[in-house]
């Protein structure tokens, strides 16, 4: 077995006499388990060699990272000592109810984690470039820009429901309930592709203003085929 | 190869603007993954901070290719590490998945759980090695580097000979733990 090992061994670092070599590739075309056996420790140095060779550059790496997380925390709104402080006792209540919380609904889902807004072919240059900047601002959270410009859009053409669509999703996004619930809810209630979508996310709005029957009314029609089906369930189960 | 590329090249580059945009873009929906399944901000931040590192030294000779978005990449790897994290306090075993509350594309997602399964069987073998005996990891370690491998044994202070035969005996033995670890067993 040790020779075994240490052909290959030879064989992958070129050490092999010619006649070796000639020897170890015929034994190799009449041995499957020899094959496997040289495929997989030419995998293990690959990764060795690759892995090897990575290392130099990771101390450096985790430098600049530790950099970028602190400058990307310190920007936070949650880095102001002082109003950490005043609001100690009640991040401690906080801390309680979200444990009790979490006891009951342990691995809850983000019911209100919005989708990327896609990028799309729309009918002219101009509405076209609108709208490709309305994707950035939604898709960098910038809502109130996304809404200013859906605006412009929806006034434009109030026949393209994507709009409303995602105009409504921007006010859920600023928690703007019953402004998302005027532009989501005729979608849900029509049949639009984006009907079943915007059932779920009208639930979510009525569940946020404290209405549950409305909220259970529309989280009861997410289809299966839905996306939203399985959060719809989770939420289905909250209400 | 899917346009987010260039964030495993900021990585490779140790390219520090393109690090923070990916700090930008993806460190909140981290965070409020963990957040939702029992960690807290400095736990994401960990698991984040280590998931790039990995994709760094997965990447790191320049031939890996995305084919998916890096979010659904970064998401799957996050989600996968604090998994293991979870089942590790766990006093009794984990058996629920995490509910992440992402909707990605059903390809997505598989070219994404492609990624991650490579990245785990890398961080798998580079394990065992570590857990090898001394001997054998630092003869291992030393081959495969750029030095000639008769300077290799005189540094070590041992005959070519011997080092070629202690390597060929200790990459077999890693190859044996590779074959029966779960992760390869099952393909």
């Amino acid at each position: 077995m040790a020779a075994f090992f240490e052909q290959i061994q030879d064989y992958l670092d070129g050490t092999l006499a010619v006649e070796e070599r000639q020897a170890f590739e015929q034994q190799l075309k009449e041995d499957g388990a020899l094959r496997e056996e040289l495929a997989l420790q030419r995998e293990l140095r690959d990764l060795i060699t690759k892995h090897r060779a990575a290392e130099a550059g990771v101390s450096a790496l985790e430098a600049t990272l530790r950099q970028v997380r602190a400058a990307y925390e310190a920007e936070g709104p949650k880095k102001k000592p002082g109003v950490i402080r005043l609001l100690l006792p009640a991040i401690a209540v906080a801390a309680c109810l979200l444990a009790v919380f979490n006891y009951v609904g342990f691995f809850e889902p983000d019911f209100e984690q919005l989708p990327e807004m896609a990028t799309s072919i729309t009918r002219d240059g101009g509405a076209d470039s609108t709208y490709q900047q309305a994707v950035s601002a939604f898709n960098e959270g910038d809502y109130q820009t996304s809404i200013r410009l859906l605006d412009g859009l929806v006034s434009d053409d109030t026949s393209v429901v994507r709009y409303r669509y995602y105009r409504g999703l921007s006010h859920l996004g600023l928690a703007q309930y019953r402004k998302a619930i005027t532009d989501l809810k005729p979608i849900a209630d029509g049949p639009s592709v984006f009907a079943g979508d915007a059932s779920y996310f009208t639930a979510v709005a009525w569940w946020r203003l404290g209405d549950h029957d409305e909220a259970l009314s529309y989280v009861e029609r997410v289809t299966e085929t839905s996306d939203y089906h399985k959060k719809a369930e989770r939420l289905k189960k909250k209400l | 190869m899917h346009p987010d590329q260039r964030f495993i090249t900021c990585l490779q580059q140790n390219d520090s603007r393109g690090i923070a945009e990916i700090y930008r873009l993806y460190a909140s929906k981290i965070s409020r993954m963990i957040r939702y399944n029992s960690g807290d901000e400095a736990d994401a931040a960990d698991i984040m901070q280590e998931a790039l590192v990995d994709i760094y030294r997965m990447s790191a000779d320049g031939r890996f290719v995305l084919t998916c978005p890096f979010e659904a990449f970064l998401v799957t790897i996050c989600k996968r590490k604090w998994l293991n994290v979870l089942k590790k306090r766990a006093s009794s075993p984990v058996t629920k998945s995490i509910d992440d509350g992402f909707n990605f594309d059903k390809d997505d997602e598989a070219e994404a759980g492609r990624h991650a399964e490579q990245l785990e069987r890398e961080h798998t073998v580079m394990q065992l090695l570590a857990n090898m005996g001394d001997r054998c990891r630092e003869i291992i370690q030393a081959c495969m580097g750029k030095e000639h491998q008769e300077q290799v044994a005189e540094r070590l202070g041992l005959t070519y000979a011997y080092l070629r035969k202690k390597k060929s005996e200790c990459m077999g033995k890693l190859g044996q733990l590779v074959k029966k670890h779960p992760l390869f067993k099952r393909n």
